[in-house]
């Protein structure tokens, strides 16, 4: 397939893959939608995609929200590599700015979930291995962290801290305005 | 009281599992990508709190020399980031020799990292980048900043009580109406507390006081804490502070940034000349004080600039130091034998050659005079920061200045603890 022609390189990315959930409900996506996860790419350059990808980590649910990404930052990285000669330098920083603006209002828009969508889209980024999604989706929760205090991550998250209350003196010994 | 505690855990531990049934947990996600979490952390400070949070949580991060080192390299550039974006003021600790374990407690406890700056008042998003300068530092308490850019606009801080108040604007158009030629705004703002004028109604209780000047003329405006509002007093037309016309138009800085003395006197020095504008706070007058002419001149003197600071001596008596070519000055109000007028005398001075602490291998230096208080001028060299008795003219090393190139640039400003306000309320 790194050999074929133009020709083929179009037929390539109009052929449709079917991405199969736990829940066994069919997707059909084309390969430029699919080959943004690494897991998938693999399976398809082994050839082992013929009669659809199963996928049991990932539920119908998730799967349609990871696809929805996929389709999106597929078309921008399609944009990115097809524009690159056909305008001017100033036109093209333009028409870039103006498409990565659309896309962190997607971004923006697509991380608009409950906690759980957002820990089950962690895991199947990982599982799926599509960086961008597992960037975009582990940078939320990192933000959602920022500037609170032990208890208040407690209770945003649901933890359960076990700690004893010797070992919890222990750790407020060093960093009492860690609590504060 | 434990049992309760153990009870609430339970119950709280059956609500984790319960939702735990029909929704993914933080939990499901396993070390890596905790870590991959953990990684996006701004800060340091940011990862031990999240570290804090329970065992797991501490333990993953405890256990991994690998990702500790990833944040760190991570943390790295960002921190560079945030140095160049918005540099604020640096504190040094004044008297390094004399170790006051109290002092240090006030250092430690303080915020003199002015973390309160990159935080708007009433507003938890992050505020726009801004650029303070310091406009006022001495003995109120409170920081004086001002962004020149934006506004402009003061904030005011004490590093000690760690308060912070509202930011104030500053009434440029005010200020500007009704202007001759050219405008300039003084880039220092002074504090006046109630306690500097013996008032015992509200400790609390300030009047900020800023100048600009046109080609001739100067006009102040002062702000109340009371009303919270400026007022803006007309041009004073009546002071003869320039020479007379037609003015340099490229030499549109006239004044010397301002000191002030005790009970709130201040004093701007005229550039190149022997005079001295002064505001007597209490009635916003102004007078012009004509200076005697130092003893010793160069023949170019008039084009450097050397400084001029108002202040009081031990017994709080007003002087003025000054900085000539040769030494220093110290100027107190006295009555002239020739006319029998009452005006500044040359009342003590030093000569820089007679203090090894003023000199360095080439010769003599620079000196920055930083202000006067009670009796004691701090000056600067480009090595040294200095004290001077004014009563002995003793000088006494304080501490080596700091070096890099922050310090290079920058402007020093002595910081005095304030009386809590607490301290001086009455019962």
């Amino acid at each position: 397939m790194a050999s074929a022609g133009s020709g083929d390189e179009k037929a390539a990315a109009a052929a449709m893959i079917t991405l199969i959930s736990s829940d066994n409900e069919k997707f059909e996506v084309t390969e430029a939608t699919a080959t943004l996860s690494q897991t998938i790419r693999h399976m398809i350059e082994d050839g082992c995609t013929d009669g659809g990808v199963p996928l049991p980590n990932v539920t119908s649910k998730i799967l349609a929200r990871v696809i929805e990404y996929c389709k999106k930052h597929a078309t921008a990285a399609a944009g990115e590599e097809g524009s690159s000669s056909s305008f001017s330098d100033a036109a093209f920083l333009e028409v870039d700015r103006a498409f990565l603006e659309e896309l962190e209002e997607f971004d923006d828009a697509f991380l608009e979930v409950d906690r759980a969508t957002l820990f089950d889209l962690i895991l199947a980024a990982n599982y799926l291995d599509i960086k961008g999604l597992l960037n975009l989706t582990c940078q939320k929760v990192a933000d959602s962290v920022k500037g609170k205090t032990p208890e208040q991550i407690r209770e945003m998250y649901n933890i359960v801290n076990d700690l004893t209350p010797e070992e919890e003196a222990e750790i407020r010994r060093e960093t009492q305005w860690a609590f504060e | 009281m434990a049992g309760g505690r153990q009870r609430r855990r339970r119950r709280r531990r059956r609500k984790a599992r319960q939702s735990a049934a029909t929704a993914t947990h933080i939990s499901s996600l396993g070390d890596d990508l905790l870590l991959e979490i953990f990684l996006r952390l701004p800060s340091l400070a940011t990862l031990v709190r999240a570290a804090c949070t329970c065992p797991a949580w501490r333990r993953v991060v405890s256990s991994s020399p690998a990702f500790r080192r990833r944040f760190n390299a991570g943390l790295f550039a960002d921190i560079n980031d945030n140095y160049i974006r918005l540099p604020l003021p640096i504190f040094a600790p004044a008297d390094g020799s004399d170790v006051d374990p109290d002092v240090l407690a006030a250092i430690r406890g303080g915020d003199f990292g002015l973390t309160s700056l990159q935080q708007e008042p009433g507003n938890d998003a992050a505020p726009e980048p801004r650029r303070w300068s310091v406009v006022y530092c001495r003995d109120a308490g409170h920081l004086l900043l001002a962004d020149w850019d934006a506004g402009p606009v003061l904030a005011v801080v004490n590093p000690l009580s760690r308060r912070r108040l509202n930011n104030i604007a500053l009434p440029y158009e005010a200020m500007a109406a009704g202007r001759r030629g050219y405008l300039t705004f003084l880039r220092s703002v002074h504090w006046l507390s109630s306690s500097s004028n013996d008032d015992e109604d509200d400790p609390m209780a300030f009047r900020l006081v800023w100048l600009c000047h046109d080609e001739s003329r100067v006009r102040a405006a002062v702000f109340s804490s009371d009303t919270w509002d400026w007022r803006v007093f007309p041009w004073a037309e009546g002071v003869e502070v320039r020479a007379a016309p037609p003015f340099d138009e490229d030499d549109t800085e006239w004044l010397h940034p301002g000191t002030q003395g005790k009970g709130g006197m201040l004093c701007w020095r005229v550039r190149k000349q022997e005079r001295a504008l002064a505001l007597n706070t209490q009635t916003m007058e102004f007078s012009v004080w004509e200076l005697p002419p130092p003893c010793w001149q160069l023949e170019d003197w008039h084009s450097r600039s050397f400084g001029v600071v108002v202040g009081e001596t031990k017994d709080g008596e007003p002087c003025i130091v000054r900085d000539t070519a040769f030494g220093i000055d110290v100027l107190m109000r006295g009555v002239d034998d020739d006319d029998g007028a009452e005006k500044w005398l040359v009342d003590n001075g030093i000569h820089y050659w007679h203090v090894d602490a003023l000199f360095d291998n080439s010769g003599r230096q620079e000196q920055d005079l930083l202000g006067v208080k009670d009796g004691f001028l701090y000056l600067a060299t480009a090595e040294m920061v200095l004290l001077l008795r004014l009563e002995t003219m003793e000088v006494t090393k304080l501490f080596p200045m700091p070096t890099g190139r922050h310090f290079n640039l920058a402007r020093l400003y002595p910081y005095f603890m304030a009386w809590p306000v607490s301290l001086l309320l009455v019962a």
